[in-house]
């Protein structure tokens, strides 16, 4: 046990699955022990046959965590580690983890009741527990005979063929399980509490590090080592179709690592069924990243805030047509070229987000051709010119969502969009349109889109209390913010009371403040209506 | 309940109760389009799969005969396999192969549940291990050229590692 520990610090890597799920095993198990008011002494040594559940676990193949599942899986576990521990445990085992694994059957939560409280069932546990006894042990037969053979290929030390059936299953958990059987009980438990000072167990002198990560996985997975001798490969007999069953369980991350097995695994690691969704917010993508994963067919990407490493794509991808229907890029850090480079291969996007993006005439006119776009985020964008907006407004008319607020548009890029906008857009964010947007923009805005149900025209500081008329013509209007628009007196928007559509009127203004807001408030004629400000 | 006899491709037969049999869609589909659920002596024949391994699919189907019908994907919901309960964790305790073949049956039976508690086991072993102990633990063969594996190893290697 101890050499497995050491033998973790050569190979961390190897050695991940066990050494994470360990940890995660004994802090919950403290938490879970501390609701019970069982110290963390106590807990340890009543659950001295866990180490061998953690073997039973990874034949469970529950054991495997991977770093980007939940820690609801070591929920999971732990409730598994009760489960099956023996009823050599006199304490209480934390029935609170069990419980949290609903689908726990009742019979099996019995086992994990222990001699002190033992429950009319208790004949049935013991059964239940010497079978699984048994089990392990035919397993910790079936494991030497694997390492006997696995052994003799890569070792020449003599020590390996001498030592004793036990020991030689101890370079894995399983020694945690025969030892309770046939040893003194309290060596696993001491190794559990004091990893440290278990080097006194009698086994670790045979475990040798040459032995190595090579046989290391064969013996900690016992019942799958039958076949290592036999040398079948099973995924021979999957269909694609069937491969890609157990495929569409794995995370991202290893079905990367899954190309990198076989030139089959390759092939059908890359099925764009597996990489419909993918979210890589806050990574950095690696050069050519960008390419190969539109390449793999993704339909909803998300890259906000990633940083995105030159070059994106290869010179070959230019003629790529992506299948990226919703592309999140807020925030993201691409440049100019590579986004062009993406856009030119997206035609089939519908939600688009590049907040913050630093745009151009030619990305734009890429955007354009994506003629379904239904939501297009562009606040905080840069490059926006008056020719490109009047290009996206005239070719986007399925538009339905526009946020283009904070782009430092000209007046002209703004007359642009009020004119050419499509008729369908029914949330329209224009804010900060400082001095560039002005009442005229409003009624022609009005005209164009009157079936609007959002506005927010906050601090477009050039409108007048004209513009409150022509808000006045919107029908459907339920959401109009309008802060910061100092030439609009609050007076005039006690008229706004009339609209019947508007539940909600965002305001902020310091030196409004007055009786007359608390006049517009009281008099808003929708129980509904707020007025924030 | 009615009985049904389902016989393996080693001709054993089973005598089996109609609605267990049911949770396969095969079976299923060829009672009702053969009309045979009313013949109480009607041998259904399953070539596919031997009398081993139609007896562990059938310990299955009887202990998850009141299951409700597993959902369609649903491609939003979270892809889990943490959450294998414990009877069927000891259920598929069992030697590579037998596992492997469970897939095969549940995949010929057309047997959702099943199909996706033995996929999803497989992807636990495959979770969590490097390229080389993936392929020791299913005996797969590199079968990449020097070069193509570098090819490959670049092409999947998206992110920095935090």
């Amino acid at each position: 046990m101890s050499s497995r520990k050491h033998r973790g610090h050569e190979n961390m890597e190897n050695l991940c699955p066990v050494t994470r799920k360990r940890s995660k095993n004994k802090n919950l198990a403290v938490g879970a022990g501390a609701l019970l008011s069982v110290t963390k002494t106590t807990r340890y040594e009543t659950s001295s046959p866990s180490a061998l559940t953690y073997e039973a676990l990874e034949e469970m193949g529950v054991g495997m965590l991977d770093s980007e599942e939940s820690s609801s899986s070591a929920m999971s576990a732990i409730a598994l580690v009760v489960s099956t521990s023996d009823d050599n445990s006199n304490e209480t085992t934390p029935h609170v983890s069990v419980a949290r694994m609903s689908h726990q059957q009742p019979q099996r939560l019995s086992i994990s009741s222990t001699g002190d409280t033992t429950l009319d069932s208790s004949g049935n546990n013991t059964i239940l527990v010497d079978d699984m006894q048994q089990k392990l042990h035919a397993l910790a037969q079936a494991k030497r005979s694997a390492l006997g053979s696995e052994c003799s290929s890569n070792s020449n030390s003599p020590s390996k063929r001498t030592r004793n059936p036990l020991v030689a299953v101890s370079c894995n958990n399983q020694c945690d399980s025969a030892a309770p059987l046939n040893m003194q009980p309290s060596t696993s438990r001491q190794a559990l509490r004091q990893p440290k000072k278990a080097t006194t167990m009698p086994t670790p002198h045979l475990i040798n590090s040459q032995q190595g990560k090579e046989s290391f996985f064969v013996y900690r997975t016992p019942s799958m080592s039958a076949h290592i001798s036999s040398g079948i490969n099973y995924f021979d007999k999957l269909s694609d179709e069937i491969l890609l069953d157990i495929f569409k369980w794995l995370p991202k991350k290893t079905l990367l690592r899954m190309a990198t097995v076989s030139r089959r695994f390759n092939r059908c690691s890359r099925d764009e069924t597996l990489w419909t969704r993918l979210d890589l917010g806050l990574r950095t993508l690696r050069p050519a990243a960008l390419e190969q994963i539109v390449r793999r067919g993704v339909l909803v990407l998300r890259l906000a805030q990633a940083n995105i490493q030159e070059p994106a794509f290869t010179p070959l991808a230019c003629d790529f047509k992506s299948r990226l229907q919703y592309l999140d890029l807020s925030m993201t850090s691409i440049s100019r070229v590579s986004l062009r480079s993406l856009m030119s291969q997206c035609r089939q996007l519908k939600k688009l987000s590049l907040e913050n993006a630093e745009l151009s005439d030619e990305i734009c006119a890429e955007i354009a051709k994506n003629k379904s776009l239904e939501a297009l985020n562009l606040t905080m964008a840069s490059g926006l010119t008056a020719r490109s907006v009047r290009l996206m407004m005239e070719s986007l008319t399925n538009l339905s969502s526009l946020n283009i607020s904070w782009t430092d548009l000209s007046a002209d890029a703004v007359t642009a969009l009020v004119t050419h906008i499509s008729p369908n857009v029914i949330r329209l964010n224009v804010a900060g349109c400082r001095r560039v947007l002005f009442d005229s923009h409003v009624k022609s805005l009005q005209s164009r889109c009157p079936q609007l149900l959002e506005l927010d025209l906050s601090d477009c500081n050039s409108l007048t209390p004209a513009a409150i008329e022509a808000i006045m013509q919107f029908q459907m209007l339920e959401y109009l913010s309008v802060s910061r628009c100092y030439l609009i007196p609050a007076a005039s928007f006690i008229e706004l009371k009339d609209m019947s559509s508007l539940t909600y009127l965002g305001h902020f203004w310091e030196c409004c403040r007055t009786a007359q807001w608390r006049h517009l408030n009281s008099r808003c004629p929708n129980g509904d209506q707020q007025v924030h400000s | 309940m009615p009985n049904i006899k389902l016989q393996s491709s080693d001709e054993e037969i089973f005598d089996t109760d109609i609605q267990i049999a049911k949770c396969s869609g095969t079976i299923k589909t060829m009672l009702e389009d053969c009309g045979m659920e009313d013949d109480e002596n009607a041998i259904v024949p399953l070539p596919n799969v031997n009398s081993t391994i139609l007896r562990k699919v059938l310990t299955w189907a009887h202990y998850h005969k009141d299951d409700p019908q597993p959902t369609e994907d649903d491609e939003s919901k979270e892809k889990r396999t943490d959450d294998i309960i414990s009877w069927d964790a000891d259920f598929l305790k069992v030697d590579q192969g037998t596992l492997f073949e469970l897939i095969l049956a549940a995949n010929y039976l057309d047997i959702k549940g099943l199909l996706e508690l033995t996929c999803k086991t497989v992807a636990n072993m495959i979770k969590g291990k490097t390229p080389e102990e993936i392929r020791k633990t299913f005996n797969i063969k590199k079968d990449f050229t020097p070069a193509e594996e570098e090819q490959v190893r670049k092409e999947n290697e998206w992110c920095e590692e935090k």
